[in-house]
């Protein structure tokens, strides 16, 4: 197979990625791990499925600098990738090795979705109101487990500018047979009194607590704490950002105005000066609690959870040095 | 209500243009009510005894008010004609006296009108220093008039337009603050409170303010009100007195408008998904509390004071009107 297919297939995947035509954060992760796989199967040799694999990572990762669950996988299979070069350096072997860790990944990312789904369905009673905003795998998987068992509900979602992902998830979620309704994101704290719970998923989670998810989750946070309704987050572990106990920020993403972004009007006003930021921090005070796959916890207790995946001080390669590492082994 | 018959045509052109929303926005509104008793007025041909003028004047006002009985600069500019003639009346006035003071009012209110949207910009633009970034929601000329009077003042500043769904007015403000050559950023309404702490100020306009000081404005303007309150960052609402409603003083709520979600999603994904409801609430209220000053033409308010504008402007229509309710309690 040619060299260029498998660039063909990477620009295609990170095209997706970056301009979020891919809505769900775990089906990001899920693509670029399977992109990551080709780097394998489209080479013969360990040295080309390397200058693949590491043209993918640093792809990967700019195309979402945000998603933590990105960086963690691509740096857990690039970890498996390095032991693996310890053991042998048949490429036969090394391949199977590192596609058995991406199915592994796949499925532990998998289950832990359905747990942390099964967790929070347990929150949502009978005759509530849930708000929600933009599209999150976890929290249509939470609301369908909800559904599912008999448990009648409305949802509420906002219809979550840049990206408009909202109108996706009243679809989805009506298929479901979930009373449904959508409003825009201005009219937050009109509804919050009609709300009982707020719900959303999360790109990231710092060690503090804090929660990065779309832009707007932040305003509907501070309005529910005004109004005193409980705001919970539905998220993975994966999504944890070890980084952040040293200090490092998460990359919040900013688009530049586009139609995709702003819509019809660019084309009416030329060149429009606009900041498009897609994500933003809910501060950990506005949250009630985070529903993770070990549990649901306090925001203040997400560095203990780090601590048990990462233990204390918590050690993990960077992406870099494991880069690096590998590439001198295969000098 | 149903126009009679001997009413002016013109009169009805306009309040059928209200209705449809040709003529739209408070202040526009409220001249165009204005200008139709003028018109009325003038074109009166009936029997010419003082009591058969108010009485038809009256009628007059009533249909106009009927036309859109939430906003409240049309009730209160039909108010401001109505209450100075009967006024007149009162004290015994003839025929032609009571016609030259119809007119003469409602012309005086839409020139008052006109002047109270500069007169805000001088006065709030002292409270903008040079340097500051301002916020803007949706397309208000008062809030307008104060980033341009600021801005012509020689002070150097930065402006944030919030597009404003579901109509997006915020291009329209874009757009004239651009042509005015002031730095202006276009931003979504769910990132307000992502650039909340770049903004040194907030400043928004009014459809209608009640006796407590609560603002009913675009959608959107309350949760910006407690993100910049969160911030600790001012928050003023630019406002002619015409905007406060007397209503309000006497217990009456203010209707929020909830309009139709073609403005929200196109025609096809109502058709395709037509059992996803779509709300779309046209204002909301911000409470007086996030609310740091209202401007009005006549200088600047704390927002608790805006029963002080309402005794000033309206006292007559608000005791009037309890008299009125007293007297409908005796008969009850």
């Amino acid at each position: 197979m040619s060299s260029s297919n498998y660039y063909d297939i990477l620009d295609k995947a990170v095209e997706d990625i970056s301009l979020f035509n891919i809505y769900s954060s775990t089906d990001v992760v899920t693509t670029g791990i399977e992109v990551f796989i080709k780097a394998f199967e489209y080479s013969s040799d360990i040295n080309t499925a390397f200058k693949y694999c590491s043209t993918a990572v640093e792809k990967l990762y700019s195309a979402r600098p945000t998603s933590v669950m990105m960086a963690n996988s691509l740096r857990r299979l690039l970890h498996r990738l390095n032991i693996a070069l310890d053991e042998t350096r048949d490429f036969e072997k090394i391949k199977d090795s590192v596609k058995r860790e991406a199915e592994a990944l796949k499925q532990e990312l998998r289950e832990a979705v359905e747990a942390v789904a099964i967790i929070g369905s347990r929150r949502i009673n009978p005759g509530e109101t849930i708000l929600t905003i933009s599209y999150s795998g976890t929290v249509y998987r939470l609301f369908k487990e909800a559904w599912d068992r008999g448990v009648k509900f409305k949802v509420y979602v906002v219809e979550s500018r840049p990206g408009s992902e909202g109108f996706y998830t009243a679809k989805k979620l009506r298929e479901l047979g979930i009373p449904v309704t959508i409003f825009v994101d201005s009219a937050v704290r009109y509804f919050m009194k009609d709300v009982d719970k707020v719900i959303t998923g999360a790109e990231a989670i710092a060690a503090n607590g804090a929660v990065i998810n779309k832009v707007g989750t932040s305003m509907i946070a501070l309005a529910a704490h005004e109004a005193r309704v409980r705001v919970f987050i539905a998220s993975s572990t994966h999504k944890f950002s070890p980084e952040t106990i040293f200090g490092e920020l998460v990359e919040l993403t900013i688009k530049r105005p586009s139609e995709k972004f702003i819509g019809e009007a660019i084309k009416e006003l030329g060149d429009v000066k606009s900041i498009l930021p897609i994500f933003d921090v809910t501060p950990p005070e506005y949250i009630d609690a985070i529903i993770t796959e070990k549990g649901l916890v306090a925001p203040e207790a997400v560095i203990f959870l780090l601590r048990d995946i990462y233990g204390w001080p918590p050690k993990f390669p960077e992406l870099d040095d494991l880069l690096k590492e590998i590439e001198v082994k295969l000098w | 209500m149903v126009a009679p018959q001997y009413f002016p045509p013109e009169v009805v052109k306009i309040a059928e243009g209200i209705k449809s929303m040709k003529i739209r926005g408070a202040g526009r509104i409220a001249r165009a009510a204005a200008k139709a008793l003028k018109i009325a007025a003038e074109k009166y041909n009936l029997s010419r005894d003082s009591e058969s003028f108010v009485d038809y004047l009256n009628l007059v006002g009533d249909y106009l008010k009927s036309t859109r009985p939430t906003a409240v600069s049309l009730p209160n500019a039909v108010g401001y004609v109505l209450i100075r003639v009967s006024q007149g009346f009162e004290e015994g006035m003839g025929f032609s006296e009571l016609r030259s003071i119809a007119i003469n009012s409602a012309k005086s209110f839409i020139e008052m009108s006109k002047k109270a949207v500069e007169e805000i910009g001088r006065i709030g633009s002292r409270l903008i220093s040079s340097g500051d970034t301002i916020l803007t929601h949706c397309n208000s000329s008062t809030a307008i008039s104060v980033i341009r009077h600021a801005f012509l003042s020689g002070k150097e500043i930065r402006v944030f337009a919030t597009e404003t769904r579901p109509k997006f007015q915020g291009l329209i403000t874009y757009r004239t603050l651009r042509d005015l050559g002031i730095d202006v950023t276009l931003i979504t309404d769910s990132a307000v409170r992502f650039f909340i702490k770049k903004i040194d100020k907030v400043i928004v306009g009014a459809d209608t303010i009640a006796a407590n000081g609560a603002v009913v404005n675009k959608i959107g303007t309350s949760q910006i009100a407690l993100a910049a309150q969160e911030a600790r960052v001012r928050f003023f609402v630019a406002s002619e007195t015409y905007k406060f409603s007397p209503a309000t003083v006497l217990g009456e709520l203010v209707v929020i408008e909830e309009r139709s979600p073609l403005e929200v999603v196109p025609e096809e994904y109502i058709k395709k998904n037509s059992d996803i409801i779509v709300r779309n609430p046209a204002f909301d209220v911000t409470p007086p509390e996030y609310i740091d000053a209202i401007i009005t033409e006549k200088g600047i308010i704390p927002p608790r004071a805006a029963i002080m504008v309402l005794v000033e402007e309206y006292g007559r229509i608000i005791s009037t009107s309890l008299t009125k309710i007293a007297v409908e309690e005796e008969t009850d």
